[in-house]
């Protein structure tokens, strides 16, 4: 038994599994050697760091944290959870999005459009447009004088 | 509850279910995602995701593992990703240079007899016993976990990790001789550092 094949056979030492070394070879080389001897020594100690590991438990505040968690999970996907139609359905959805677009685009066509014909039946109407920005008659008078030129 | 009953219920959003989920496998969860994080703000975070991904995808759970099994696989594979993700936040890599000798390089693994009288405490053994743990491959370090932390049988940790139990044998037995090694050498350098 030299300090290699001692190193090696720690883990196994650990567990009681002795099929390399016997536990007589092993703790002779222990003794006559102080380095394995440390070695082996804190090595047992590391491992029963994982004894202790084991037993840490989780604050006792987590589960209350994590339903809470989950409540608003649930809550931000009610949310957006729109209705999904069925397959067969698809189709009548879709055409009916698409028909509430071209409506929609139609009423807002109209509306624009309506505001532009308003708007240039007034400016054709040059009365109208006169008494709405005050324009005093002498000065149309000269525009026009202007524009016969 | 059964885990068809269970996994109905998360699916309908069932309070009892859900209720049922965390009461019998959160602690479970943090304390695994915990073994590969260390650190129990992070593992309680790791635990809520975990909770959160089953609920996500408890309707594509076709039943072909145990409920238990893929819990487990899940809080696996989010805390390896936690890892892979934040690997300058972790605590072991942090003190990385504590075992780095003044010219940078790794202190030699022969053991000198006067470092022997060197005292670790227990605190410093658990950051020795992280980092070399971190540092094992992703599959040896999940065999090792599940199997010494969890205490779970080969065949459950077989299925956990998708591999035959004689690959969760192999890489058992390589962990176990790898972190020996790691271990031998982060004392022979910590012992240097402390001199
Ligand atoms: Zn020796």
């Amino acid at each position: 038994m030299n300090c290699t094949n001692f190193r090696n056979s720690i883990f196994s030492w650990s567990e009681n599994d002795f099929s390399a070394f016997s536990a007589a070879e092993l703790e002779a080389h222990s003794k006559e050697c102080a380095d394995c001897s440390f070695l082996l020594e804190e090595f047992r100690k590391t491992m029963a760091i994982i004894e202790q590991e084991k037993r840490i438990e989780p604050n006792p505040f987590a589960e209350t944290r994590l339903l809470q968690k989950l409540e608003n999970y649930k809550e931000a996907e009610n949310w957006w959870d729109f209705p999904v139609p069925k397959p067969f359905l698809r189709p009548i959805y879709l055409g009916l999005g698409i028909t509430a677009a071209i409506l929609l685009g139609v009423v807002m066509g109209f509306e624009e459009g309506g505001i532009y014909l308003n708007l240039t039946s007034k400016i054709t109407n040059i009365e109208s447009v006169r008494s709405e920005l005050n324009v005093p008659d002498i000065m149309g008078e000269d525009i026009i004088e202007f524009s016969n030129q | 509850m059964t885990d068809k009953e269970l996994i109905s219920g998360i699916i309908n959003r069932d309070n009892v279910a859900i209720q049922h989920l965390v009461v019998n496998f959160h602690k479970k969860v943090i304390k695994t995602a915990y073994y590969f994080v260390h650190d129990m703000q992070d593992a309680e975070d790791l635990a809520q995701d975990v909770c959160i991904e089953i609920l996500e995808s408890a309707k594509h759970f076709k039943g072909m593992s145990s409920l238990n099994t893929w819990i487990y696989r899940i809080t696996v594979n989010k805390s390896l990703n936690f890892i892979r993700k934040n690997k300058r936040k972790q605590l072991f890599s942090q003190i990385e240079a504590v075992f780095m000798n003044r010219d940078g390089s790794h202190a030699v693994e022969r053991l000198e007899p006067s470092y022997i009288d060197t005292k670790f405490d227990d605190g410093e053994r658990k950051v020795l016993l992280g980092k070399s743990i971190n540092t094992l491959p992703e599959n040896q370090r999940t065999a090792f976990i599940l199997s010494k932390y969890d205490e779970l049988p080969y065949k459950e940790i077989a299925e956990i990790m998708n591999v035959s139990l004689a690959s969760v044998e192999q890489l058992l037995h390589r962990a176990k001789m790898n972190l020996q090694k790691k271990l031998i050498v982060h004392y022979a350098e910590y012992s240097t550092k402390k001199q």
